[in-house]
């Protein structure tokens, strides 16, 4: 399953094929210059459009903002995979949807909210009952629950 | 009373849930997001007969 979302496939390709005038690179639209963030979703992501947003729960996970102190992650190196986040994740479930069905998907995007990559949780749906804590390990490259990779 | 420790991650778990007691009740492998740039999303219908430079065909 292709995880990026398609604007930014169209991004990517026109950036770097003869899209511009006369065949020069086309434009690549960057991401805002502001640390990314996670959005959790109880509902699954596809490449046009994000899955449903979970609420803001009791601690740790504010609707409309997710986690956005995720660390500079370990950029990638001949081809690498990047590992996202650095810093591990944490919130507290308030129950609901988080509880069930659970929690289901995740995008990675920008300060704005642009969406560059989604996916589903590996194992998802994961029920966290009210009162219990869901974390995303944290790590440099592939210690990272979260490992990015484009062939 | 404060909070007990967190346990330590097992190897390879990607996310994971613990309960108020400091109990891992439910965990997982990390998750993978990757994409692959086909040939068929360059050449559509015909990118399984582009010839290789050696002449076999995909």
């Amino acid at each position: 399953m292709a995880a990026i979302d398609n604007t930014m496939i169209s991004n990517i390709l026109n950036a770097t094929t003869p899209t511009g005038a006369a065949g020069i690179p086309g434009s690549f639209t960057a991401l805002a210059a502001s640390a990314m963030r996670i959005r959790i979703n109880s509902t699954a992501s596809t490449a046009s459009a994000a899955g449903t947003e979970i609420p803001t729960q009791t601690s740790g996970y504010t609707n409309g903002t997710g986690w956005n102190s995720l660390g500079a992650s370990t950029a990638s190196s001949a081809g690498s995979a990047v590992g996202v986040p650095l810093t591990t994740q944490s919130l507290v479930s308030i129950g609901g949807v988080v509880a069930s069905p659970g929690i289901v998907s995740l995008d990675i995007t920008s300060s704005a909210g642009v969406r560059a990559w989604f996916g589903n949780f590996n194992g998802q749906p994961i029920a966290v009952a009210s009162g219990n804590t869901f974390q995303v390990t944290g790590g440099s490259g592939a210690a990272a629950g979260i490992q990015v990779s484009l062939t | 009373m404060d909070a007990p420790p967190e346990p330590a991650w097992e190897p390879d778990q990607g996310w994971r849930v613990i309960d108020a007691d400091g109990h891992v009740v439910n965990a997982g492998p990390r998750t993978l997001l990757y994409a692959t740039f086909e040939l068929g999303r360059l050449f559509g219908v015909d990118s399984d007969q582009v010839p290789l430079l050696d002449g076999r065909e995909r």
